[in-house]
């Protein structure tokens, strides 16, 4: 897994490369931590170039999550793997009460979350 | 007649994390050999991901030195893979108690994946059993879904 992390529209953009298993996943994990300790309450994981995920990763998002839950944060998830997002779909990560929405391209997912659209 | 033996693959590794991509793609290659539709290597491939990750962080009571073996079989009617850890003691697989933690979809996910999981303990390591049948029918009809 490579991992790269920018700003833009004062949105962390965490660009993801690779496959993400319970091996790296705690190298995310710290990543997001340190973020959300920042004051970050929005996130954009972009995964284009995620060719794999099993539930390491899954489990560092619906952390994510809930870390981000008391302050009424959101996640956008940018992926188009149709395997990817089947494993993510059938986990229930996308469910309303999650605020973690799916996105095919990384600008829909920045101006989604820089707007005050309310999820579900 | 199918013979058995050319279609049984073994793979054995240690018990660390880099040897997850390992034994992955050790079983992507057995599923590609044995005729499944992309989708389907792609669920196979993560239900083992998951049986593997199992293995060794709650099979290796020695941590690294211990090794987690991967037995393939495939026949005309399914892809079966077991894989069998070194865990020496009783311990119950976890499912509940490990709900918001990286491992509480794992089950989940193998149970969703496969088409049948069975999990054997004995006093020299547990066994997960994970197969997939060959289904032509509903292969195509996953593709098209």
């Amino acid at each position: 897994m490579e991992l790269t992390v920018r700003i833009e529209e004062k949105i962390p953009i965490l660009d993801i490369a690779g496959e993400i298993d319970h091996f790296v996943a705690p190298k995310l994990q710290r990543q997001i931590d340190e973020l959300i300790d920042a004051g970050n309450d929005r996130l954009v994981f972009d995964f284009s170039n995620v060719n794999y995920l099993d539930s390491g990763g899954i489990g560092v998002l619906f952390n994510a999550m809930q870390q981000l839950a008391p302050r009424q944060g959101r996640i956008g998830i940018v992926c188009g793997d149709p395997n990817v997002i089947r494993i993510l779909e059938l986990v229930g990560l996308f469910d309303k009460r999650t605020r973690v929405l799916l996105f095919g391209r990384k600008d829909k997912a920045l101006k989604a979350l820089e707007g005050k659209i309310e999820v579900g | 007649m199918v013979d058995e033996h050319a279609n049984l693959r073994e793979l054995n590794v240690q018990s660390q994390g880099v040897n997850l991509a390992k034994v992955r793609n050790f079983v992507v290659d057995v599923a590609k050999d044995c005729g499944f539709d992309e989708n389907v290597i792609y669920d196979i491939k993560v239900a083992v991901g998951e049986a593997i990750a199992n293995a060794m962080e709650h099979g290796s009571p020695l941590g690294e030195a211990n090794h987690v073996k991967v037995v393939c079989r495939c026949d005309g009617d399914n892809l079966n893979i077991q894989i069998t850890d070194e865990g020496v003691f009783k311990r119950a697989f976890p499912v509940a108690e490990e709900a918001v933690s990286y491992r509480g979809h794992g089950i989940l996910l193998m149970l969703a994946l496969m088409d049948k999981v069975t999990i054997d303990e004995s006093a020299h390591g547990t066994t997960v059993s994970l197969t997939k049948n060959f289904r032509p029918d509903s292969q195509e009809a996953t593709k098209t879904a």
